[in-house]
């Protein structure tokens, strides 16, 4: 799979870049992208669309049989297939330069650190960089090891502790009351953002140490104050992926107000496709849409409105409020990215939003191993996002004090870490 | 600092830098792990300390091993009543065989217990989707026991590395540690009662039950093993081993129960060591009777002494002159591999 997509581009790289032509370049253009899609269409989604086809068919009482493909789904598909996409897109622009080195290009579609979950590299930033001579550095060494401990304490501290709780939630979830749920819900946003950056931490240190920069992938999202902003910092390479490749030949924002609405959700839909075969993601990445759109519609309004109740004398009042409102939906509608069907997700809406019955916690230490995890993660963040310059553990001045701080950071993944092989979320992906 | 300097003098304060790292994470590791293992060591009640009393402690003459099922149904003083013998549970919850087999293990390397009851449900030797995860709570024992490292190792190939930390082996034990110090609960010999009653109305067909996909599940060697290792131990010390699969309350799909690979495997190996086994699943005392059942499967208290009376009259009855002589109870029916 991997080796066809690197060949195909590979070539048609090559092509496009032996003609001005724009037709022959969009002929290689065309070709690289029915390649690709086609092959993550059929490993990923042949077997939904088959199966919501044949639904839809029944309910008219028609049949439909096409067999369903039995067929494993290669690991990072999704994340390998938009990196080499961008490049074919990038040469066919005339942005790229066509690679000419095979074993460069393979490097760059396989590069071992972020191959199975991303960052999705561009070729632009990372290619030059595969040619370049590494030389050792301390400070790459130094700070790559510190990237990759905090990657460690995410997952190990964070996600895979939330993970024991939301599982045991979401998985029997016509058992569960409405506020038991809610908080499932809430640490389900804590633990698919600790396990998916965890891994980006990780990837991305791997490689600084080895000389290569990744670009960041996630930016202390639930401190974000609207919708768009939380967009800007979370899966930020998917997210520049769409707007560049997507969002921005629709049209972009240079468009009608509604031409624009529609844009925005079509691409948010797009993403919600992109994270799995399911109608939930779909929901998921359509409503993210609705909310994106309706950020900048109802903009004029809300402004009015906090002017109204002088909330704008109160700056970093305001500000608080904007955060808590925006970390509370995005936290909500993770309930479609993690129900297990689209009819869980629309059950576990109604209890939720209903709140009936009363908390259950099958085990307080669980919960309080969580919450200790979560409070820690925020405490970092709050810190760096508000208070760069002050108090500082972790890049304070004195060297001891920093290696105090990182060693103790291993003692508390060793002490309160989940160790038992959890796999990272995105790896379905 | 270290970008002004050359590659060659960057390597050395990288490893200096490194070496003074790794110091300073042992010694606080060091003194982590030593805070821990005293909080760990001093529980007063609850698994670890039954667990800790079975390790290093328990001197009875009655072993119970299993898991959740007998931990919860089986009471060690009705036992010592009826046999005359003092008795412990060793059992705990969600733990395969091969945690009974370690336990086990660790005992019989100070003491020989008289009469072994292990609790095995029909699918216990089929392999597990968690593997050996559960053997964690081992952790702490590691470094004392070296009977049960192997049994461990099972958990991964870096478990090793891993238990070079002192902090590891006490992995998520601090909150239950503090807990069971500080408000310490009655022990009942590591018997650990129910009180809840299970709804009458309860809807077995709710309850998940994969029979079919357990019926073929490929049995697990090492749970085998450790199976037939109890056995075989527990008649090399002259001690009486006992296999029982404890009632439940309702079983959805029983009939399936009797197809399992796993549950024919375990009548087989008792059978062929001559050992009493007692499959007591739908004993009609208790099957169906939701006053002696705190859920499904699990006994409450007032079904764990009722059973606990059934069982230890059977084990009587089983025994006969033994039990009042007071004699070392042996096998004669050993295999010659072992009486050897």
């Amino acid at each position: 799979m991997i080796i066809t997509s690197t060949l195909i581009d590979y070539t048609a790289g090559l092509k496009m870049g032996q003609t001005d032509d724009k037709r022959k370049r969009k002929k290689y253009l065309i070709l690289s992208l029915i390649t690709n899609l086609g092959l993550l269409g059929t490993f990923k989604y042949f077997n939904f669309f088959n199966e919501s086809f044949r639904a839809l068919f029944s309910h008219y009482n028609l049949m439909l049989n096409i067999p369903e493909l039995k067929v494993l789904l290669p690991v990072g598909i999704s994340f390998y297939t938009f990196q080499t996409l961008s490049y074919s897109i990038d040469v066919y622009r005339g942005v790229k330069k066509p690679e000419r080195h095979l074993g460069m290009f393979a490097l760059y579609v396989s590069f071992f650190p972020q191959l199975v979950a991303g960052p999705i590299e561009r070729s632009t930033r990372l290619l030059p960089q595969l040619f370049e001579k590494k030389k050792y550095s301390y400070e790459n060494f130094s700070s790559g090891m510190k990237q990759i401990i905090w990657g460690y304490f995410k997952k190990l501290v964070v996600a895979d502790r939330l993970a024991i709780i939301v599982n045991s939630v979401y998985n029997n979830q016509s058992e569960h009351s409405g506020i038991t749920l809610l908080l499932a819900t809430l640490f389900f946003s804590f633990q698919v953002y600790c396990d998916f950056s965890a891994y980006s931490d990780i990837a991305i240190g791997s490689a600084r140490i080895m000389g290569y920069d990744l670009m960041e992938n996630f930016r202390r999202p639930f401190l974000a104050k609207s919708f768009p902003e939380v967009w800007r910092r979370w899966h930020i390479s998917l997210t520049t992926w769409f707007k560049d490749y997507v969002y921005i030949p629709m049209g972009g924002s240079r468009v009608s107000q509604s031409r624009w609405l529609f844009n925005v959700i079509v691409v948010f839909t797009i993403s919600g496709l992109w994270h799995g075969a399911n109608w939930t993601f779909i929901i998921w990445g359509a409503i993210h849409g609705i909310c994106l759109a309706s950020s900048r519609v109802f903009a004029g309004i809300r402004q009015w409105f906090v002017h109204l109740i002088r909330l704008d004398r109160f700056p970093r009042f305001h500000n608080f409020i904007r955060i808590l409102i925006t970390f509370t939906l995005f936290s909500l509608l993770a309930m479609f990215f993690r129900a297990n069907s689209l009819s869980d997700a629309f059950q576990i809406a109604e209890k939720v939003f209903l709140l009936k019955g009363s908390l259950y916690v099958a085990q307080t230490t669980m919960l309080l191993y969580g919450l200790f995890g979560i409070g820690f993660l925020m405490m970092v963040e709050i810190k760096q996002e508000f208070f760069d310059n002050k108090f500082s553990l972790f890049d304070n001045r004195i060297p001891i004090i920093r290696h105090l701080s990182y060693a103790f950071l291993v003692l508390i993944i060793l002490a309160v870490g989940v160790f038992d092989g959890g796999q990272f979320i995105y790896f379905q992906f | 600092m270290a970008g002004s300097l050359s590659t060659s003098n960057s390597k050395i304060y990288l490893a200096y830098k490194l070496v003074l790292f790794i110091v300073i994470l042992l010694v606080l590791d060091f003194i982590g792990g030593s805070l821990l293992k005293y909080l760990y060591f001093s529980q007063q009640s609850g698994d670890d300390y039954s667990l800790n009393y079975a390790m290093d402690k328990a001197n009875e003459d009655i072993l119970l091993l299993g898991d959740s099922r007998i931990h919860h149904g089986c009471i060690p003083e009705i036992f010592t009543d009826i046999l005359g013998y003092s008795s412990y549970n060793a059992a705990r919850g969600a733990q395969s065989i091969i945690f009974s087999y370690a336990v086990l293990s660790a005992i019989l390397k100070r003491h020989n217990p008289k009469i072994v009851i292990v609790d095995m449900p029909p699918n216990g030797l089929a392999k597990r989707s968690n593997g050996y995860d559960k053997l964690s709570c081992l952790l702490p024992y590691y470094r004392s026991h070296p009977e049960i490292r192997r049994f461990v190792d099972l958990r991964g190939s870096f478990e090793k590395f891993k238990l070079i930390s002192r902090v590891y082996p006490f992995n998520s034990t601090i909150l239950k540690s503090l807990k069971e110090r500080h408000k310490p609960k009655k022990d009942w010999k590591g018997y650990v009662p129910r009180h809840k009653v299970v709804r009458p109305d309860i809807d077995v067909a709710n309850q998940p039950a994969d029979m079919e996909g357990k019926i073929i599940a490929d049995l697990d060697p090492n749970l085998v093993e450790a199976y037939t290792g109890i056995i075989t131990k527990s008649i090399e010390v002259g001690a009486k081993p006992f296999v029982v699969i404890l009632p439940r309350y309702k079983y959805p799909r029983a009939e399936l129960d009797y197809k399992l690979k796993s549950y024919k495997v375990i009548k087989k190996i008792a059978a062929d060591y001559n050992v009493p086994f007692w499959d007591m699943s739908f004993d009609t005392l208790f099957y169906g009777h939701n006053e002696y059942f705190s859920d499904m499967s699990h006994f409450n208290h007032k079904g764990a002494q009722l059973f606990s009376k059934v069982l230890a009259e059977k084990i009587k009855a089983e025994l006969g002159d033994s039990i009042v002589s007071g004699n070392t109870i042996v096998d004669k029916s050993l295999p010659d591999s072992l009486s050897q």
